[in-house]
């Protein structure tokens, strides 16, 4: 039909050509609509976007009187509103001097740190000099990114100076590790776009608002690249509405995933047919849930939400692990789980609260170790920044014991509650201690059979001693270490001046998240 | 006599061998059919520590060996563990004679071997066993040729404390310094002036670690003997009291000496006598330095542990200590040393123990379930494992406790849920202690019950040291699930499953 009408009339009206001229036309105008209307939506959101340059002087662990050199390193940032830039933790951690560069100028600015999240990798610059950022718009905060979608990131990755940006797809949603603190899971979003360092803190836009800041590369795979999502940035933002930042509360359980699987655990625990859920193994004492939940508990539902059998829930389309809910969840929030104890169902309601373990597996940053020196012994607190002196793969490479504690604390009696795991770490020669015998694995246990918890307690009994002799007994090795007492406090002074070590110790609370 | 014939017997005279080197390089050439260094193969079959009813591809190992008295021939213990088949060869000849095990002792790596069929068919001339070896003595090792033992030269140049190889006892090693190393330290015997001055056990760079005469001789004497004792240990953990503080701390006083005893293991035949703390002055009236160090006849100053492995076991021993600065004299019954005897041992040596439980499979935890690892383990097998292995290993007073852990669990649908525990060090199984695997399979003989689950035919509760993760297993099923398994997984019928007797009252 279409053939007979254009052999029947050619010479205008209704025409097959110019039906397929127009079209193409069309297809023309549409592809560069869209391509102009992002590029226009980057142009809009461009100019908020700044480049982050800092010199940071991270503490050395091993040698804890010390300080690296300082460094270099840069990153990206973008403006959220009434002066403040957001950008990675990890971006300004440890900076002695931050400037920020808005895209398009020529000048930089010294901005200071307002607010730092070590535990989701986020922090809020804020430039000196006021004035210098009123006339900019501030980016909008979009919903959670939307997978098999196209995302662009805009930032300042190495490899050049100039603004640039990259599109992706964003490919997969978890709930997953954040490297820099190493320690805790967060809401995570996968992207196949290359994220480079000096990308990190920059904004990942779709439909012209931010949907996450770009943070993290997966070193083995390529063109992965990680984002944290908006629902965790609005989390940090209404965080720190009160000027001080709490942290994502920690449920502080263990769960085991997968139990119900298996008919015989199912009968056991009375789940029925219909349900599914995980079984709460194990409750920490320093957690909110103590008390509330017990071992034996099986969870099947958190506000509302079933609980599959692996554990997860269904979140924005998604499936992603139940403690999502808890984790998004500000200081004093409610949280009501549907437990099924002894074979009946009950509500359980955990209020989030700033409960921490005695010992922190997280990276520290910004803060001096705790140490303290006598008579040339260096003894500092175990933390996973001192492991790290062993490389990357320290879990394989640092001392075994030192590695195990790390990991075990919270199961070991002897340091669930203690304040500092006090390692012996060095020896500065001199006369006192030249018979002492150095090993990479010596955890101070007792100081003269007293249980020493703390290096304030250790500094106490060593400068205070009872005894012509004190004597240090190491956890899990045979041979206690000596020391003749006046000796030590004779030649203390003499080996801290002759070794330069200054300050002489560094006792204070400065845990931060 | 005529000139001629003078001359002709003085001639012949000389021809006699007369000095002892020769006689001892005729002992050693294969054209001598009265050699005593012979060659044994050994077929062995280690376990497949991650699969134990299993073992690994058999391999055949060479190595020397020395008869050293009739029918019977010393090797090191190490050619004969997991040993399925050992096989004599005299050089240069091809006939090869099965041998047995007469008598094995992995605690200080010796083994004496005798043929299947009762005798030789040839009657070599037994090594004598040599006097103690001197520093810079050059003795030669006889290592492996085709024809013939080769001959290599090397000399004395220490004489230290070291592990045996095969267990975690310290017996005394001479090193032997010789050109090149590679291929050797397999059984080799290490002959001065015709006799056996040691056994050639392991090597290090341009070292050889040879097992000294008077451990071979105290070996041989008991094995003949036909009832074999054995060597005693100590069992202490001591320090060097070289520091003048712990000198002065623990009351060692100017003109004494010894070392600060800072352990006693449980099967220590003075666990109940020597105490952490006190200071050992004299084995048997041996005086040791604060270094540990005793004055040996030959060798100057040597490891006091260097004495104890002169004692049999059932021999008396004396010790001399110092406690609180007062002078202690103790003694005691020596008793045997086994190289399972520790908590966490090296290798059995035989069949490695497992038992499966629908499809749980528990092990005991041991070097070599570690060294599946791979060459690192001591770096990559999980830390609660090398944990207890490097820190948490202590013998215990009964022999029989073991460290248990769950190997892995061999999925089926019995056992859904549960399937990505592994390596985890078991704590209790239905509420009851797990120490050894007869804990184990004694343990599954006693489901739990609950009121609510009596169609699930029992359940079986089963904790973790270092996992807070648990499995509730239902005991219906499991004997058709053990069924299954040995298809799937070509378990034969030897398998050590745990089944527990068909439901009555559960």
């Amino acid at each position: 039909m279409l053939n007979s009408i254009v052999s029947e009339d050619t010479s205008g009206g209704f025409n097959m050509m110019r039906l397929r001229t127009l079209f193409y036309l069309w297809l023309l105008m549409i592809i560069c609509m869209s391509s102009l209307a992002r590029a226009a939506s980057i142009e809009a959101v461009r100019r908020s976007v700044f480049k982050i340059s800092v010199i940071s002087q991270p503490a050395q662990f091993n040698q804890p009187w010390l300080f690296y050199s300082p460094r270099s390193s840069s990153g990206t940032g973008f403006y959220i509103g009434q002066n403040r830039i957001i950008t990675n933790a990890h971006v300004v951690s440890n900076a002695t001097f931050i400037t920020v560069t808005q895209d398009g100028s020529d000048r930089s600015l010294e901005a200071e740190v307002k607010f730092i999240a070590h535990d989701c990798d986020l922090a809020i610059l804020q430039v000196k000099a006021g004035e210098a950022l009123k006339n900019l718009t501030p980016l909008e905060l979009g919903g959670m990114p939307r997978l098999r979608r196209p995302v662009s990131t805009i930032g300042y990755p190495t490899g050049g100076d100039q603004l640039s940006i990259t599109d992706g797809i964003v490919s997969r949603v978890g709930f997953r590790r954040y490297v820099h603190s190493n320690a805790d899971n967060h809401l995570l979003v996968q992207v196949d776009s290359a994220i480079n360092p000096g990308n990190s803190g920059g904004p990942v836009v779709q439909a012209g608002k931010v949907v996450g800041v770009a943070f993290q590369t997966q070193t083995n795979a390529e063109n992965t690249g990680y984002i944290i999502p908006t629902p965790v940035i609005r989390r940090f933002l209404k965080d720190v509405e009160d000027n001080v930042y709490d942290g994502h509360p920690l449920d502080g359980f263990e769960v085991e995933e997968n139990i119900m699987e298996n008919a015989g655990a199912r009968a056991y625990y009375g789940l029925p047919r219909d349900k599914s859920g995980v079984l709460v193994t194990y409750v920490y004492e320093y957690g909110p849930s103590y008390g509330k939940l017990l071992p034996g508990d099986v969870l099947v539902s958190v506000d509302g939400q079933p609980i599959g059998i692996d554990g997860s829930i269904i979140f924005h389309d998604e499936r992603v692990s139940f403690r999502v809910i808890f984790d998004l969840r500000q200081m004093g929030d409610v949280v009501e789980y549907g437990v099924l104890r002894k074979g009946k169902m009950m509500t359980v309601k955990v209020t989030a609260a700033p409960a921490r373990p005695h010992y922190s597996q997280a990276k520290v940053y910004s803060v001096r170790p705790r140490f303290y020196v006598y008579a040339g012994m260096v003894f500092t607190a175990l933390s996973q920044n001192y492991l790290l002196n062993w490389g990357r793969e320290w879990y394989f490479r640092a001392p075994l014991l030192l590695r195990f504690i790390h990991s075990n604390q919270a199961f070991l009696t002897r340091f669930s509650e203690a304040r500092d795991i006090i390692l012996l770490i060095a020896k500065l020669d001199a006369p006192v201690n030249s018979y002492v015998e150095m090993d990479d694995d010596l955890v101070v246990d007792m100081v003269d059979s007293k249980q020493i918890t703390s290096l304030d307690q250790l500094k106490t009994i060593l400068e205070n001693p009872r005894n012509p002799f004190q004597v240090i007994d190491f956890w899990q090795k045979d041979t206690p270490l000596i020391i003749d007492a006046k000796s030590a406090k004779d030649q203390d002074k003499t080996i801290k001046q002759r070794y330069r070590i200054e300050p002489t110790e560094w006792l204070h609370d400065e845990r931060k998240l | 006599m005529n000139a001629n014939y003078k001359f002709l017997f003085a001639f012949l005279l000389l021809l006699l061998p007369v000095d002892g080197r020769a006689a001892a390089a005729s002992a050693t050439r294969s054209e001598d059919p009265n050699s005593a260094i012979v060659k044994i193969t050994a077929t062995v079959q280690t376990p497949d520590f991650d699969s134990p009813w299993k073992f690994n591809r058999s391999q055949t190992t060479e190595h020397m060996g020395i008869v050293v008295a009739p029918n019977r021939v010393l090797v090191t213990a190490r050619a004969v563990g997991y040993a399925t088949m050992l096989t004599l060869e005299r050089f240069g000849l091809d006939h090869k004679v099965p041998m047995v095990v007469d008598t094995v002792d992995y605690a200080v790596n010796l083994a004496l071997l005798k043929p299947m069929a009762e005798t030789l068919n040839w009657n070599p001339k037994p090594m004598v066993v040599a006097d103690e070896m001197d520093l810079e003595d050059k003795p030669t090792l006889y290592a492996a040729g085709r024809q013939r033992p080769t001959p290599i030269s090397g000399f004395v140049r220490d004489y230290t404390l070291r592990q045996s190889g095969t267990s975690s006892y310290s017996i005394p090693f001479y090193s032997m310094e010789v050109r090149s190393t590679s291929g050797l330290g397999w059984s080799e015997p290490v002959i001065l002036s015709g006799k056996l001055a040691g056994i050639a056990a392991g090597q290090s760079q341009n070292t050889i670690y040879v097992i000294p005469p008077k451990i071979i001789r105290h070996f041989l004497t008991d094995a003949l003997s036909g009832n074999y004792r054995g060597f005693g240990r100590l069992g202490f953990n001591y320090k060097r009291l070289v520091d003048p503080t712990m000198q002065r701390y623990y009351g060692l006083k100017e003109g004494q000496s010894g070392v600060l005893i800072t352990d006693v293991s449980e099967q220590s035949p003075f666990w109940d006598t020597v105490k952490v703390g006190d200071i050992l002055t004299q084995v048997d009236h041996t005086p040791i330095t604060i270094n540990g160090y005793y004055k040996h006849k030959k060798w100057g100053y040597v490891d006091f542990v260097d004495k104890i492995v002169d004692y049999s076991v059932g021999d008396d021993l004396t010790l001399n200590l110092l406690r609180q600065g007062e002078v202690v004299t103790v003694s005691a019954v020596m008793t045997r040393y086994l190289h399972t005897d520790d908590y966490i041992h090296k290798y059995r040596y035989e069949d490695e123990p497992y038992v499966v439980f629908g499809g749980l499979v528990f092990q005991e935890l041991s070097q070599g379930y570690l060294e599946a690892w791979g060459a690192d383990w001591a770096q990559k097998a999980p830390a609660e494992l090398l944990f207890m292995w490097q820190y948490n290993n202590k013998m215990k007073k009964d022999k029989s406790k073991k460290v248990i852990v769950l190997g892995k669990v061999l999925a089926d649908s019995f056992n859904q849920g549960y399937q990505q525990l592994a390596d985890a060090v078991v704590s209790s199984i239905n509420g009851q202690p797990v120490e050894s695997l007869d804990n184990v399979k004694e343990a599954f003989m006693k489901p739990e019950t609950s009121a609510s689950q009596s169609d699930a035919g029992g359940l079986a509760t089963i904790k973790f040291a270092w996992e807070s993760d648990m499995i509730i297993l239902g005991y219906k099923g499991v004997a058709e699930a053990h069924s299954r398994m040995q298809k799937t997984y070509g378990l034969s019928g030897n398998t050590h499953f745990v089944t527990p007797p068909p439901a009555k009252t559960y």
